[in-house]
């Protein structure tokens, strides 16, 4: 029999530990400390949600599935599009949500199927510059929570390229043809492109000026001024100086560049986008902008802004560069006890874990190798009751004795 | 600092790269093109430079095992990378084409069967045009398939047209022209910004000196 793998390394499920019990909880309390709460979507969505509503999962890399009654289900292949129309549906929703949760796609890449863990925050109601800042500073603060030897979150703004689009006579081919060489920065073949059509030379030299406008925020709205046409641009590039000025107040200046040659899925968002990138890692850790369109397709107007990362991107990544979150020790203390002190070893170990104490227990008789516990070995005999930790043994008689020696264990470390 | 990796295209191109990297002042020592070592370093640039199969610069770039790559305009077409395209460096010219028997049909009823060393830029191509085929993927004497009867056409590279003519074949259709880009990880490229740029420039002006 052949047992189905999923995934290729043979490391694929110690990553897996590591990342529910050491990665995840460090992302979900930093998403709490800004008053984020926990949210969660049904694993089986509908098709039609996926396709008729505009998002950044291609069909092809749905898995699909078909319930009892014939109806189309697709295994959640992106946990932001159910969390929207929840949204939009309930009066009673919190504004500031996160998520933790697998997403499915077919990767036709590798020729498999990936069950990958997302986790992300979304906030709903809000259209401030101030709003757009808290989303890009606590992306940064993440960043800078797993100590990457250098991490840069890339800000782009979706309405200053589409202002520009909206005035070119292109077809829906061309436009695809020109968003490829903005978003590759291929200024050889921008400006030949660009020459073959009825256009100003005004309009012209602002298009190909746009895969150049990256760096530093203050210099990119300078330049991005410059080139300006129109009241909407402008408008843009002064929404973006004012979340800039947030940004600076969060402390978090140093760490962002501008690029409005970030361009991606442009029919998703509508205002400010950005990625996140550190140190080793040859893709985006983390993206997310305002999506406020998107509930409109729900029936409802909503502002929405949002991010999200692959944690198991996200765990490479720290295995290349910054600090892999170490997984706590699972156990405290163990209690190996004889045939003689069952019922003791067992009440005591029950007095510790109401404590709140991470114990095992474990006949004599039985015991195996194991990881040491961080606190210490008991022993329980019927001649003695001693805790063991490095060179110290400690007698003692009830369970309160033991959990005061525990007490002073955990202060020493 | 840590090296920068620079990931160059083997053979067509090579020569000239290495011309232009010398002309930028980018020494590497012991540097020869039929040297086995795949590896060289520039001390004082801190630069690494790998030599890799032109077709692997794309991958060697975007999963950033390299920062930046010289490599034919072919190669990116074929591989469709999610990389920054900075630099035309204008040398290695040449185009993709549809080359055959003259007289081919490239219409004819049922679909055509297309030998090449690119089967994405050959079936974009066909696409675009609505006609069917079916690609053979070579990776040599592309010339030879309808010689033989493995292919009704070839797409690849045309320099001269010297290796088509010799095998009794003659250009059907011309594709796009060709030309050596610089390419960057787009990660790189904001990572290590500095480092990035300044290698740009390095070799902008390497460049402005020859042309």
């Amino acid at each position: 029999m052949v047992f189905y793998q999923n995934g290729t390394e043979s490391n694929g499920h110690t990553a897996k530990l590591l990342l529910r019990n050491s990665l995840l909880p460090l992302l979900e309390q930093r998403f709490r400390t800004y008053g984020y709460i926990k949210t969660s979507t049904s694993a089986f969505q509908d098709y039609d949600l996926y396709t008729s509503v505009t998002g950044t999962v291609p069909k092809n890399e749905m898995i699909k599935t078909i319930d009892p009654s014939g109806e189309v289900l697709v295994l959640r292949p992106d946990v932001t599009i159910p969390i929207a129309q929840q949204a939009a549906f309930s009066d009673k929703s919190h504004r500031r949500q996160f998520y933790v949760q697998d997403v499915y796609r077919l990767s036709s890449e590798k020729n498999r199927h990936e069950e990958l863990t997302q986790a992300g925050v979304e906030c709903f109601g809000e259209n401030t510059h101030e709003n757009d800042a808290e989303l890009i500073a606590m992306a940064a603060h993440l960043l800078n929570d797993l100590q990457f030897s250098q991490h840069r979150i890339v800000i782009s703004h979706a309405g200053f390229f589409k202002e520009l689009l909206d005035q070119l006579p292109l077809s829906p081919e061309q436009t695809e043809q020109l968003q490829a060489m903005i978003q590759s920065k291929n200024m050889a073949e921008i400006k030949p492109f660009l020459s073959n059509l009825p256009i100003n030379r005004e309009l012209a030299e602002a298009v190909e000026t746009i895969p150049m406008l990256y760096g530093r925020p203050e210099e990119v709205i300078t330049k991005a001024s410059d080139i300006s046409l129109n009241d909407a641009m402008q408008q843009t590039i002064s929404n973006l100086n004012t979340v800039l000025d947030v940004l600076k107040a969060y402390g978090v200046r140093d760490t962002v560049v501008f690029d409005l040659g970030l361009i991606n899925d442009m029919d998703y968002y509508s205002g400010v986008i950005f990625q996140g990138y550190v140190a080793g890692s040859s893709k985006p850790v983390l993206m997310g902008g305002r999506y406020n369109h998107l509930t409109e397709q729900f029936g409802k107007r909503m502002a929405a802004i949002g991010f999200g990362c692959f944690a198991d991107y996200l765990l490479e990544a720290l295995e290349k560069d910054g600090q892999p979150p170490k997984m706590e020790r699972p156990v405290q203390v163990a209690i190996y006890y004889d045939d003689h002190s069952t019922s003791h070893a067992l009440a005591t170990a029950g007095k510790l874990r109401d404590d709140g104490l991470k114990v095992i227990t474990l006949p004599v008789a039985h015991t195996s190798e194991m990881e040491p516990p961080s606190l210490g070995t008991v022993s329980m005999t019927t001649d003695h009751n001693v805790l063991n930790h490095g060179n110290k043994h400690s007698e003692f008689r009830t369970a309160d004795e033991l959990a005061n020696l525990l007490q002073l264990e955990m202060r020493g470390d | 600092m840590s090296y920068l990796t620079l990931a160059l295209a083997k053979g067509r191109t090579a020569e000239a790269s290495i011309n232009l990297l010398a002309n930028a002042g980018i020494h590497f020592s012991h540097l020869n093109e039929d040297s086995r070592k795949l590896v060289f370093y520039d001390d004082d640039s801190m630069i690494r430079l790998i030599f890799v199969k032109a077709v692997d610069v794309p991958t060697y770039v975007e999963n950033g095992a390299a920062d930046v790559g010289i490599v034919g305009k072919d190669n990116i077409i074929e591989e469709q990378p999610d990389i920054y395209e900075l630099l035309d460096l204008e040398f290695g010219q040449c185009h993709f084409a549809v080359a055959g028997f003259s007289g081919t049909n490239l219409h004819k009823d049922g679909t055509l069967t297309v030998a090449s060393k690119y089967p994405t830029a050959a079936e974009k191509h066909f696409n675009r045009q609505g006609i069917p085929i079916e690609t053979i993927k070579l990776n040599g004497s592309v010339e030879l398939a309808p010689v033989i009867g493995l292919a009704d056409v070839i797409v690849d590279i045309v320099e001269t047209g010297g290796t088509l003519r010799e095998n009794g074949l003659t250009i059907l259709e011309e594709m796009e022209a060709i030309s050596t880009r610089l390419i960057v990880n787009k990660a790189s490229f904001t990572t290590k910004s500095e480092r990035v740029h300044t290698f740009i420039n390095t070799l902008k002006k390497g460049w402005n000196d020859v042309s």
